[in-house]
C-alpha cells in the first residue's frame, strides 16, 4: 500500500532460546496461517519464475509482430491474452516485461536497505550531533512527495532502467534509514546493549552482535511492503517514458504504448495494469504476513 | 418494634442490610476463539447484593471478577457473550431488556467506577463537559443546571477549587483527583448500584486510603449498594460486608467477610489471604497464590 | 500561545525549505554531460558553448551558483524555459492556478470520502460493509493513478460518454463554470481515489484503536448513546491522527496529480513537468518541483498547527 511508507515496524524482541529449527518452523506455521500472505507468496513465486525462465515459458517471441493480427482480443487462437497494437503476443510480453518490472523494483529496494542500514546504524549508535545531522538531512527529503522526487531525479538523469533504479534508491533511503535509526537509538538505551558495553565490547561488536540482529527483521518486513509500492512507482516512471526503452519493455511501458488504442481495444492496457496491481498487492500481503510473524501481538489489523 | 418481627441484622461493617437489589444466578460468560472451543470466563456464578451493603468480589486477574461486572452492565468485550444465567436488578431481569432500555440503566441506575483514573476520563474534554454530558442525557437537565449539580458533586467528594477543576482537562489533575471526579460522575444520577472495579489499585497508598474513606461514606446510604471488585483482600476486609471469592471463573467461597477472613474454607481463599502483607512479615518473601495452592491441593483442571 | 507556536514552526520550516531548494538545485548537477552543449546542439562551436556557459552562470563555483539561483528564486525569478524562452515563473503561474483547481477538486473528494468510509467501517466492524470496503480500499490503494485514470476514461468517457476525455474546457463550447466542472470530474476522481482508500484504511484503524480505550468503555458504562460515544467521544480523540494521515496523503495526491494531468491533458504544473522532462527543459522541471515541494512543506505546517489546536494536552 502506498501509505505504508509511513508505517514503522515495531522492535522485535528476541525470542527465548529455542532451537533455530523449531523457531523457523513456528514462524512458517504462523505465516502459513495467513491465507492472503500465502496467496501473495504464490503470485510472487510464479511471476518471478516465469520472468527468470521467460524463454522457456513464454509461448511466443515478445517482439514478433503478427501482421494482420493487431489488437486481437484475448482468447484468439494461440494468443491467450490477445495481441497488442502492433500484433505482439501480450502474454509473452508480460512474461518478458516482468523481468524488468521486478528488477527495477526489487534491486533499488535492496540497495536502499543496505545504505539505510549503514546510515541508520551510524546515526542511531552514535547518537548526539551525528544523529541530529543525519536525521535533519533526511527531513529535507520528507518534504518532497515521493513520486515527485522520483520523477525529478529520473527526469534529470534521463530515461533508462539504470536511472530509474537510482531514482527509486533516492526516495527509499530516507524512509528506511529513519526506521533503522529510531530502532537503533531505542535499542541503544536498553539493558542488554549496556551489558555488552560493560563487558568491554567495541562498537563493531555491539553493532554486529546486539543491534544488527534486532534491526534486520523489521527492516526486511518494511522492505517487502516497500517493494510492492515500488512496483507502482517504477511502473509510473516507465509509463512516463523514464524507464524501459524499446525494444525492451516492462509493464508500465506496455500501459503507455497501449493507451493510444484505449477506446477500441482496452485489453492492451488492461493486461499489464492487472499485473502491476496483482504483484503490488502480493508484496503487500507477504509483507503484512511477515510482520505478523515477527510481531504477532501488535498491529495485526 | 413489635414482637415477632425480626430485627434487621447489622452487617460485618455495622451497616443495615435492606432488600435484595441485585440477584445474579447461574451466570456463565464465554469468549469465542479461533479454531478452539470457547473460553469460559465466568462459570455458573451466583450471588445477591442487598441495599445498604457492600459485596466484594475477590480474585486474581483472570479469575473472572471483572467479566462478571461487565456482564452485569451487559458491556462485554467483543467476542464475549452471556451463555446462560439470570441477572435481576430491582426486580427487573436485565438480560431480557432491549439494548435501549439497558442503556437507560447504565449510569442512571447502575454506575461503574473503573480501575485506572488516568485512562477512564476522556482526554479531549473538560471535566465539566464530561460530567454534564451524562446528566444532560439521563436527567434531561440543561447545561447550566447540570453544571450547578456537578459543582455540588465535586464538593461532596472533597475536591477543592471546584470551578477551576470543572474547566480543567483530565491531564491537568492528579490521579487521586481524577478518581474523585470519576466517583462524583458515577454518583451524578443517584444510582442504586455502584460497581467499583479495582477503584484504588492504580493509586498510591495514601490516596488509596482517602478514596476508600470516600467510598465508605457513599456506602452509608441505606438505599444504595456497592459491588466492590479487588484482588486485594486487605481492601476487601476494610470495605465489604460480604465477600465472593472467585478462581478461574468460578465462585469457590462466599460469606460474611469476617467469617471468610477468620475461617476460610477453601484452600484458594487461604492462599489469597496468605498473600496479604502483615506488619510482622517484613523482610520475608511474600507467598504467591500459586505456590500456596500448589502446596495444598490441586484445584480441578490445573494446567 | 498558538500564535507563538505557529511563529516557531515557521522559523523551523526555514532550514527545511533551504534544504529543499538545495536538493532541487543539486538535482540539476545530475544532468549528464554539459547542459550548455546539450542545449545548443552538436553543431555549436566550442566558443559559443563557452559563451553560453558564461551567460548561464555555469562557469562560476557551485556554491555561488546556488546562492545566485536561490536569490533570484526568492524574488520570483526561476530562470527561463530553454524551449519556449519564456520566464519559468510566467509559465507556471497559470498552470499553478489550474493545478490548484484540480487539487481542490481531488481534496474535496478524497478527504471526506476517506474519512467517512473509514469511520463507517470502524463503527460497523466485521460487518459485510466493513469487509467489502476494506477489500476494495486495499485494491484501490494498490492501483497506480495512471491505471485508474485510464480505467475511468474507458468507462465514463469512451463507453458511456458522460464526461470529456481531455482538457479543461470544451474548445467548441461556451466555456464557463459548468463546462469546467464537467472536465474536472474524471481527473479529480482519478487523483482522489487512491489516497482516499489509504485515508479510509488508516482512519478505520485509528478509530478502532481509540474505541478500545478505557474512556470509551467508561462512556458506554455511563449510558451515553452509542452515537455520542462514537461520533463525539471517540472521533474527537481520533481527530489528530486523522488530520496527520490526511496531510500525508496530500503529498501522495500531489504525486498522483502529475499522472492525472498527463493523462487528461490538464494544463497544470504536472503537465509542465512532464513536458519539461521530455524536452529536457531543466529550468521548468526545477521550478515545477520546487513550487510543489514548498507547497507540501506548508501543508505539513498547517497539519501541525491544526493538531496543536486540537490537542488540549499540547496546550498545557
Amino acid at each position: 500500500m502506498h501509505g505504508s511508507l509511513e508505517v514503522t515496524p515495531t522492535v522485535a524482541v528476541d525470542a527465548p532460546a529455542v532451537s533455530a529449527e523449531s523457531r523457523l518452523g513456528e514462524a512458517w506455521r504462523r505465516f502459513a496461517g495467513d491465507r492472503l500472505a500465502l496467496i501473495g507468496l504464490a503470485i510472487i513465486l510464479v511471476v518471478t519464475l516465469a520472468a527468470i525462465f521467460a524463454p522457456l515459458v513464454a509461448p511466443d517471441d515478445p517482439n514478433f509482430q503478427y501482421e494482420g493480427l493487431r489488437r486481437a482480443a484475448p482468447g484468439v487462437e494461440g494468443h491467450l491474452l490477445g495481441t497488442d497494437e502492433v500484433g505482439r503476443d501480450i502474454l509473452s510480453r508480460l512474461i518478458y516485461g516482468g523481468r524488468l518490472s521486478l528488477f527495477v523494483s526489487v534491486t533499488p529496494t535492496v540497495i536502499a536497505a543496505v545504505i539505510a542500514l549503514l546510515l541508520g546504524l551510524v546515526a542511531g549508535y552514535a547518537g548526539g550531533k551525528t544523529e541530529q545531522v543525519i536525521m535533519r538531512a533526511l527531513d529535507v527529503f520528507f518534504a518532497f512527495p515521493v513520486v515527485l522526487l522520483a520523477i525529478l531525479i529520473a527526469g534529470v538523469l534521463g530515461p533508462g532502467p539504470r536511472n530509474q533504479i537510482i531514482a527509486i534508491v533516492f526516495i527509499l533511503v530516507p524512509y528506511m534509514a529513519r526506521v533503522v535509526g529510531t530502532q537503533v537509538s531505542s535499542l541503544r538505551r536498553q539493558d542488554f546493549v549496556e551489558a555488552a558495553r560493560a563487558t568491554g565490547a567495541g562498537p563493531v561488536e555491539i553493532i554486529g552482535h546486539e543491534l544488527l540482529p534486532n534491526v534486520i527483521g523489521p527492516l526486511i518486513v518494511y522492505a517487502t511492503v516497500l517493494v510492492g509500492f515500488m512496483i507502482l512507482v517504477a511502473a509510473g516512471l516507465s509509463f512516463f517514458g523514464l524507464g524501459a526503452s524499446p525494444p525492451a519493455s516492462d509493464w508500465g511501458y506496455m500501459v503507455n504504448t497501449g493507451k493510444g488504442t484505449l477506446s477500441t481495444s482496452p485489453h492492451v492496457v488492461l493486461m499489464p495494469s492487472i499485473m502491476i496491481v496483482l504483484v503490488a498487492l502480493a508484496f503487500t500481503f507477504v509483507g503484512d504476513g511477515l510482520r505478523n510473524v515477527l510481531d504477532p501481538q501488535g498491529h495485526a489489523a | 418494634m413489635t414482637t415477632g418481627e425480626l430485627r434487621e441484622p447489622l452487617t460485618d461493617q455495622g451497616r443495615t442490610a435492606g432488600d435484595v437489589l441485585l440477584d445474579v444466578s447461574g451466570l456463565t460468560v464465554e469468549f469465542e476463539r479461533r479454531r478452539q472451543p470457547p473460553l469460559r470466563a465466568v462459570d455458573d456464578v451466583g450471588f445477591r447484593v442487598r441495599r445498604g451493603t457492600v459485596v466484594g468480589i475477590v480474585g486474581e486477574s483472570g479469575s473472572g471478577k471483572s467479566m462478571t461486572a461487565n456482564a452485569i452492565m451487559r458491556l462485554l468485550p467483543s467476542g464475549g457473550r452471556i451463555v446462560s444465567g439470570e441477572i435481576t436488578f430491582g426486580g427487573t431481569p436485565l438480560l431480557g431488556l432491549r439494548e435501549e432500555a439497558m442503556r437507560q440503566m447504565r449510569g442512571k441506575r447502575i454506575a461503574m467506577i473503573f480501575q485506572n483514573p488516568m485512562t477512564s476520563l476522556n482526554p479531549a474534554f473538560t471535566i465539566g463537559r464530561q460530567m454534564t454530558d451524562m446528566m444532560v442525557h439521563h436527567e434531561r437537565l440543561d447545561r447550566d443546571a447540570a453544571m450547578t449539580r456537578a459543582r455540588e458533586l465535586l464538593q461532596s467528594v472533597g475536591i477543592p477549587a471546584v470551578d477551576r477543576q470543572l474547566a480543567a482537562y483530565p491531564h491537568q489533575l492528579s490521579g487521586g483527583m481524577r478518581q474523585r471526579v470519576i466517583i462524583a460522575m458515577a454518583l451524578s444520577c443517584r444510582p442504586d448500584l455502584l460497581i467499583a472495579d479495582e477503584p484504588t489499585t492504580a493509586l498510591d497508598v495514601t490516596i488509596q486510603a482517602q478514596i476508600l474513606e470516600l467510598l465508605d461514606e457513599i456506602a452509608a446510604d441505606p438505599a444504595r449498594a456497592i459491588v466492590f471488585i479487588s484482588h486485594d483482600f486487605g481492601v476487601i476486609a476494610r470495605m465489604c460486608d460480604e465477600v465472593v471469592v472467585m478462581y478461574r471463573g468460578k465462585i469457590v467461597e462466599t460469606g460474611p467477610v469476617a467469617r471468610v477472613l477468620s475461617e476460610p474454607e477453601h484452600p484458594y481463599t487461604r492462599a489469597l489471604l496468605g498473600a496479604i502483607p502483615r506488619p510482622g512479615q517484613r523482610g520475608q518473601r511474600l507467598a504467591t497464590v500459586e505456590d500456596q495452592i500448589g502446596a495444598t491441593q490441586p484445584l480441578g483442571a490445573r494446567r | 500561545m498558538l500564535a507563538g507556536y505557529v511563529a516557531r514552526r515557521l522559523v523551523g520550516a526555514i532550514p527545511v525549505l533551504l534544504g529543499v531548494s538545495l536538493v532541487v538545485f543539486l538535482a540539476m548537477q545530475l544532468v549528464p554531460g554539459d547542459i550548455a552543449k546539450a542545449l545548443l546542439g552538436p553543431l555549436a562551436t566550442q566558443e559559443t558553448v563557452e559563451e553560453f556557459r558564461h551567460y548561464l552562470g555555469l562557469d562560476r563555483p557551485l556554491p555561488e551558483q546556488y546562492v545566485n539561483w536561490l536569490w533570484r528564486a526568492l524574488h520570483g525569478d526561476l530562470g527561463r524555459s530553454f524551449s519556449s524562452n519564456m520566464p519559468v515563473t510566467d509559465l507556471l503561474v497559470d498552470r499553478l492556478r489550474n493545478s490548484a483547481i484540480l487539487l481542490a477538486g481531488s481534496l474535496v473528494i478524497a478527504i471526506p470520502l476517506g474519512i467517512a468510509v473509514g469511520l463507517i467501517s470502524a463503527i460497523r466492524r466485521d460487518t459485510p460493509f466493513d469487509r467489502v470496503t476494506m477489500g476494495a480500499t486495499l485494491i484501490a490503494a494498490n492501483i497506480p493513478t495512471f491505471v485508474f485514470g485510464l480505467g475511468l476514461v474507458i468507462l465514463f468517457a469512451v463507453q458511456v460518454k458522460w464526461f470529456p476525455v481531455q482538457g479543461m474546457v470544451d474548445l467548441r463550447g461556451e466555456g464557463g463554470r459548468f463546462d469546467l466542472l464537467k472536465h474536472l470530474v474524471l481527473p479529480a476522481v482519478t487523483t482522489a481515489i487512491p489516497p482516499a482508500a489509504i485515508i479510509a484504511r488508516m482512519v478505520r484503524s485509528t478509530m478502532l484503536e481509540t474505541m478500545s480505550q478505557e474512556y470509551i468503555k467508561a462512556a458506554r458504562a455511563n449510558g451515553l448513546p452509542e452515537r455520542t460515544v462514537t461520533l463525539r467521544y471517540a472521533l474527537r480523540n481520533a481527530l489528530p491522527p486523522i488530520v496527520t494521515i490526511s496531510g500525508l496523503q496530500i503529498g501522495f495526491l500531489l504525486g498522483g496529480a502529475v499522472f492525472t494531468e498527463y493523462i487528461f491533458a490538464w494544463p497544470g504544473v504536472g503537465d509542465a513537468l512532464y513536458k519539461g522532462i521530455l524536452s529536457r527543459d531543466i529550468a521548468v522541471v526545477q521550478g515545477a518541483v520546487l513550487v510543489v515541494a514548498v507547497w507540501f512543506v506548508l501543508v505539513n505546517l498547517a497539519v501541525d498547527v491544526i493538531n496543536l489546536a486540537l490537542d488540549p494536552r499540547a496546550r498545557g
